[in-house]
């Protein structure tokens, strides 16, 4: 196990504390029909944290604990900017997950992939429910395409 | 995937080192089955695009973004694929009303997600973050094939 893979998870968990934070706050300006999804949104990154804890833990590598508030990238007012923030954070979330890839073998790459594929799905269902076309990108979580 | 892991058995028992044979052709690169699949996709939405106007802006991106992974995949394999390789025929035609089409490409994404996990898993260090990126794609595309 790398240093490196020990730094790509801690970044992950910070991606996970963040995203569990920016859900509580957004989740509730959505369309009572989109809460469901963003409840179920919300269960996936605990459950995501959750499994950092423990894999850190065994790891014997420090796990980062969650801050007590988030700056949000943009002022939260509506449904709609309730949504774009909902893919916002699911992008960030698949882009660190992404840049664990490399770093991480066998197994452990299998599990990076599922979240990181995890987090693409779910940012293209948001801009999906958002509207947005088109809902996906060539390379889901990379900065610049 | 059968047809290339043959191929690379062959070469392999081929491969003796008290007789060398320079002139054998290289084996093919690893990710060879996952570039196949990536244009048997392009193909699967070209039949589809053909048999319903009506998906073409839902399918021309999905297309769009299958044409550029197997032109990164084509980068960096070693021996570069022939270009020839891949213009056998191209898919069955899709026929059906648009919900049967959408279904039977939300199929084959699935099944082609699954090819590009294995091949994410399998592959090299250098290779892990292209081929995971095709794999995490896949999956997104089933997302808007409603």
């Amino acid at each position: 196990m790398s240093e490196k893979l020990a730094e790509r998870l801690q970044a992950a968990l910070n991606a996970e504390h963040s995203a569990i934070f920016a859900y509580a706050r957004f989740g509730v300006l959505l369309a009572k029909a989109m809460q469901k999804e963003a409840r179920a949104g919300e269960e996936m990154h605990r459950t995501r944290r959750d499994a950092l804890l423990v894999q850190l833990a065994e790891l014997k590598v420090a796990a980062p604990v969650a801050q007590a508030g988030y700056a949000l990238p943009f002022p939260l007012t509506d449904p709609a900017t309730a949504l774009k923030l909902a893919a916002y954070v699911e992008d960030g979330v698949a882009a660190t997950w992404r840049a664990a890839l490399a770093d991480a073998e066998g197994e452990v790459r299998r599990q990076v992939l599922v979240a990181y594929t995890d987090a693409a799905v779910r940012g293209t269902r948001w801009r999906r429910l958002g509207a947005v076309s088109p809902a996906t990108v060539p390379y889901p979580g990379r900065k610049t395409q | 995937m059968t047809a290339t892991a043959a191929v690379a058995a062959t070469t392999l028992t081929g491969c003796d080192l008290l007789d060398p044979t320079p002139d054998a052709p290289p084996p093919p690169d690893a990710l060879m089955g996952l570039l196949a699949g990536t244009h048997a996709l392009v193909a699967t939405y070209d039949a589809a695009l053909a048999a319903d106007a009506s998906l073409t802006a839902l399918l021309t991106p999905l297309r769009e973004t299958h044409r550029v992974h197997a032109a990164a995949l084509d980068a960096i394999m070693s021996p570069r694929p022939s270009p020839s390789a891949f213009s056998a025929p191209s898919a069955a035609p899709v026929t059906g009303d648009r919900k049967t089409i959408l279904k039977s490409l939300r199929t084959a994404e699935v099944s082609a997600a699954k090819q590009a996990v294995e091949a994410c898993v399998a592959t090299t260090v250098a290779r892990a973050v292209l081929v995971g990126e095709i794999a995490a794609a896949r999956a997104t595309h089933v997302e808007v094939l409603v």
